[in-house]
């Protein structure tokens, strides 16, 4: 990365403030025209974009790539003032990108990463004056925890692996464990650690194990011995998504794209009506999975997932 | 760039994104939340689920393994569309898709953890001497169809991999018994911990049959394996195993129950991998295998074999003669040389190396590749197969490839290719090119094309089997060779659905197929000249591509479990095999024997396990197979039979850890009996008693 003095920054800055100051009019919150950018071409991405265009207010959607999207001029973004980016780097480029006043309502971005943005782009958002909501990816630690107390109404020891970036939500993590009285087990691990001498402690202590999403690569390495020790150990590994509940962890909770789209569908009707935008926030809609194999090699009785759901739901609630 | 007026928003970005790429180690995205976690299949090497893989794929897992009442491994595919099994001998089973085989079927590969099992001496698997038993065993997965542009020449029609249990996934000890019908008497213990960051897991056991009634082929087997993995750090994983087996077994030909004799086998394998995951993109596994087994016939004096020709009337052995009618010249030959020979074919030794290099790299959006190269010695020496006491040698390079491209969020296009050089036969490419299209997220239909080619083997390539007095005169020559023979060509094209059901855990499987198979090896005969020494002209059997046939059919397997406690497997073929073989005789320059090969494939192949938890701790399973009539090739006629086995299993926690877990276990329970591969080999009611103590 080119390195730029901060004096030059600042007069860079202040200069383009000014220059939005005077030539940029404030922008609109009713929007009429709202850009929707794919932060990949997964079927993923493009399922939340229909849900949005199917459940959203009648506003006239765009949808476009990310990649387009950097390549298109600068101004690309001008045109709009709602933008909702999918994903990370869609959020990213909204961020260091979209006009003055312009509200942007993120959608299936990890909850950290959100946050991460968030600080990075201070700056921006405080200059720019940018409205930003978000419906995150993740699910909150409370309901993860739930569903591991239904899934084990007696356990209390729930042990975890902190990677290069989970780590980061050691704390997050530590205050939903508090109010709900689970004792914590854990330790950090590095890629050149070696993992059965960093997880057997943990798992050897634990009568719950949680898979925290890290980068795809550690997830990956560490799935395979995850899903072999706590089987071995015999204790209900609980993780974060789909794949990883069908290469064999007990259960999951998660949101569909589908969930996703039509969550952030209902934020944006809640912005266009009410020109109020909603606090940054989990997606309401989720699903249980489980893996019902699992469950027999660990001997627990596992409710069907319809069951775990609305007893998730009205804990959710509570 | 202007200080003044900055051209556009880039330089506004840029200073930011100084920020924001601090924390580029810790951030992650929702790419890294949703992305794969791997479930393994052998369709292409690649982490795939079954709806995206270019083939049709049967896993049998661990329920099926326990519910089938399966005592043998090689049982456990007649749950496969397609597949069927037999016994040659009562521990002697053959496994083969979409029949057209004999005692060796010899068109597919089978897998242990991904090491070949397949024997260039015999040019087929000895399930007798492959070291592991199903306990050991996690799950397998069939490739349903050539598989050549993946694992190569072996798996012309299909391929195997058996997956055992990681060291990982089972602690403490385990005791397991089986006793029952034929006097048979199994032991095995095994034990699995972790100690300094190895995780290894060893079992041993004991096999004791006394076979069939008639003829008396009892087998007496021992094995030790040993298995770890070890895991420096989280992106490098060294696997381990070593196994060693014995054993004899008493063989023969079926149609002479009473000339069976006793043939020892001694077997090791050592088995090395490297898997490095260097980044998110980039993926290495480096391979290396040994496998050695020798096989020790009994050796007859030539007044020996005279006695025993005389009693078959006036046959030799089989694996001599094909059934030859023998000269009184020649019995006079044998009966004066004090030269040995050997009882049955089975007999040499036969050492297989093998290097492997792969690399998966998925740095491209939406693009899997996989690329590797690999190299094989394959070695036999064998008196009587090969007519020499020293190694031949073979060694085959191979170069496979397979990008698997998400076209579109429902488009998935998968391209592999094999190229193998042979020494003796030359290059041959194996490509293969299939869409997967999902019709919505829990439909899949897959068209697919394959081209495929199997090199001969070390035996066929060499065979060379002769009656020898001491001066090494030829008293009789039975089987020999060409040099030129060439490889098995198959055109396979196919059409696949699969549908996972949303509202009972269902799925469903089809695939229809036509498979053309040209130039296959087979045996083709030739009158030689009067043998100056018996002077009768030696009809002699030569290995060459003298056979071809279309099948074409469909199959199914559906899998329902309509209550948690209740699962049901149903697997369905049909197979239409049209083709010819030359035998070769000709009178006149006109071919005499060109047989038909339509009834060398069962019609209907179809099997239905059933499972229902009781509880507390009570499991009950049926397992019912059928098979329609076939003609093997060097077998009898088999009438279509139903066989259905009944398991009731019992699992009691003792204290602790301690469990047991008991059966009983009734195969053919309502003993409809039929027969297998030949005559002789009735399959009738047997009963087991089953425990297993863990502990």
């Amino acid at each position: 990365m080119k390195q730029i003095s901060p004096s030059i920054h600042l007069v860079t800055v202040a200069r383009y403030v000014l220059c939005l100051l005077l030539f940029f009019p404030l922008g609109s919150f009713a929007a009429d025209k709202a850009l929707i950018a794919l932060s990949g071409s997964d079927a993923t991405y493009h399922q939340i974009a229909n849900k949005i265009i199917s459940y959203a207010p009648p506003i006239e959607f765009k949808t476009i790539h990310i990649d387009e999207l950097k390549n298109s001029p600068a101004s690309a973004l001008q045109p709009y003032t709602l933008i909702i980016p999918i994903g990370s780097a869609a959020t990213e480029f909204a961020l260091a990108n979209a006009s003055v006043g312009s509200t942007i309502i993120c959608s299936l971005i990890p909850h950290s990463a959100y946050q991460r943005l968030q600080v990075s782009y201070s700056a921006q958002i405080t200059l720019q004056r940018l409205n930003i909501s978000a419906v995150f990816l993740d699910q909150p630690y409370s309901r993860q925890l739930a569903l591991a107390r239904l899934i084990k109404p007696d356990f209390k020891r729930l042990g975890f692996i902190l990677g290069p970036s989970s780590k980061q939500d050691l704390n997050k993590l530590k205050q939903a464990a508090e109010r709900v009285q689970i004792n914590l087990n854990y330790d950090t691990l590095d890629v050149t650690d070696n993992p059965v001498r960093r997880l057997q402690p943990i798992i050897d202590i634990s009568d719950l194990f949680i898979a925290l999403p890290d980068h795809a690569v550690f997830n990956r390495t560490t799935a395979k011995w995850l899903l072999y020790m706590s089987y071995q150990k015999q204790i209900p590994l609980i993780a974060f998504s789909r794949s990883y509940v069908d290469a064999g962890a007990i259960a999951a909770v998660i949101s569909s794209p589908a969930q996703i789209g039509l969550h952030t569908a209902e934020v944006i009707s809640e912005f266009t009506e009410s020109e109020q935008l909603p606090a940054p926030q989990y997606s309401r809609y989720f699903t249980v999975l489980t893996n019902p194999q699992a469950a027999q090699k660990l001997r627990i009785a596992l409710p069907d997932p319809s069951t775990l759901q609305r007893n998730l739901m009205e804990a959710d609630n509570r | 760039m202007s200080l003044l007026f900055p051209r556009n928003l880039g330089s506004l970005v840029s200073f930011f994104a100084i920020t924001a790429s601090a924390n580029d180690e810790i951030a992650i995205s929702e790419s890294d939340y949703l992305s794969d976690i791997p479930v393994v299949v052998s369709a292409t090497r690649l982490p795939q689920q079954i709806n995206e893989a270019p083939a049709a794929i049967t896993i049998i897992d661990q329920h099926m393994i326990n519910a089938s009442g399966a005592t043998e491994i090689a049982d456990l595919f007649r749950l496969v569309p397609g597949f069927q099994v037999y016994h040659v001998g009562a521990s002697k089973f053959a496994v083969t898709s979409h029949g057209m085989s004999n005692d060796f079927p010899n068109r597919l590969e089978v897998m242990v953890d991904g090491r070949s099992i397949y024997l260039p001496l015999l040019s087929t698997v000895d399930w007798a001497s492959i070291g592991i038993t199903l306990n050991d065993i996690d799950h397998i997965e069939v490739i349903r169809g050539s598989n050549v542009p993946t694992y190569g020449s072996n798996a012309f029609q299909g391929a195997i991999n058996i997956i055992t249990k990681s060291p990982l996934g089972e602690a403490g000890t385990s005791i397991h018994t089986l006793q029952g019908s034929h006097d048979t008497q199994r032991y095995e213990v095994r034990h699995a911990d972790t100690i300094n960051d190895i995780s290894y897991k060893v079992s041993a056991g004991v096999n004791e049959t006394d076979g069939f009634k008639r003829p008396a082929d009892d087998a007496l087997s021992k094995h030790l394996h040993y298995n770890a993995t070890y895991s420096p750090s989280l992106f490098d994983t060294f696997d381990v195993q070593l196994g060693y087996s014995s054993g004899d077994a008493d063989v023969g030909d079926g149609d002479y129950p009473d000339f069976y004799h006793i043939r020892d086998f001694a077997a090791n394998f050592q088995f090395i991998r490297w898997n490095h995951i260097a980044d998110k993109d980039n993926d290495f596994k480096v391979q290396f295998y040994r496998n050695y087994l020798d096989l020790d016939a009994t050796y007859l004096t030539g007044q020996d074999l005279l006695a025993e020709i005389d009693a078959q009337d006036n046959n030799l052995p089989r694996y001599n003669s094909g059934s030859v009618a023998y000269g009184v010249a020649a019995a006079g030959l044998l009966n004066a040389t004090d030269k040995l020979f050997a009882a049955d074919g089975e007999d040499g030794v036969t050492e297989l190396y093998d290097l492997e290099f792969q690399h998966i790299y998925s740095g491209i959006a939406d693009i899997q590749l996989l690329w590797g190269a690999g190299t094989r010695l394959a070695r036999a020496k064998s008196d009587p197969l090969l007519g020499t006491l020293d190694y031949i040698d073979e060694t085959t390079l191979r170069l496979f490839g397979n990008l698997e491209w998400q076209a579109s969020p429902s488009l998935l296009f998968n391209l592999g290719a094999m190229l193998e050089h042979h020494d003796q036969v030359g290059d041959k490419f194996s490509p293969r090119a299939a869409i997967n299209y999902s019709l919505s997220e829990n439909q899949t239909i897959r068209a697919a094309a394959t081209l495929a080619h199997r090199m001969p083997s070390l035996l066929e390539l060499n065979r060379y089997s002769a009656y020898i007095n001491k001066a090494d005169e030829i008293i009789q020559l039975t089987h020999s060779s060409d040099p030129d023979l060439d490889s098995e060509e198959s055109k396979l094209v196919e059409l696949g659905y699969h549908r996972l059901f949303k509202d009972i855990p269902a799925s469903i499987d089809l695939r229809l197929f036509r498979e053309e198979v040209n130039g296959a090896i087979d045996s083709w005969h030739i009158i030689l000249d009067p043998n100056p020494l018996t002077g009768r002209k030696d009809k002699v059997a030569i290995p060459d591509n003298v056979s071809q046939w279309v099948t074409k059919g469909f199959e199914t397997q559906l899998t329902v479990n309509p209550t948690r406690q209740t699962r049901i497997d149903i697997s369905y073929s049909y197979a239409n095999t049209n083709g010819t073989r030359n035998r070769g005789y000709k009178v006149d320059d006109t071919f005499q024997l060109i047989e038909t090969q339509d009834d060398r494939n069962p019609h209907h192949t179809a099997s239905l396990l059933f499972s229902h938890k009781f509880s507390p701790g009570w499991q009950f399973s049926t397992a019912t197979y059928y098979m329609s009539e076939v003609l093997w090739f060097n077998g009898d006629f088999i009438d279509d039979y139903l066989r259905t086995d009944l398991k009731l299993a019992k699992e009691l926690q003792l204290k602790g850890d301690l469990t047991l877990t008991t059966a009983v276990i009734a195969q053919d329970a309502f003993n409809e009996q039929h027969i297998e591969f030949q005559d002789s080999n009735q399959f009738e009611r047997r009963l087991f008693l089953q425990a297993s103590l863990n502990y």
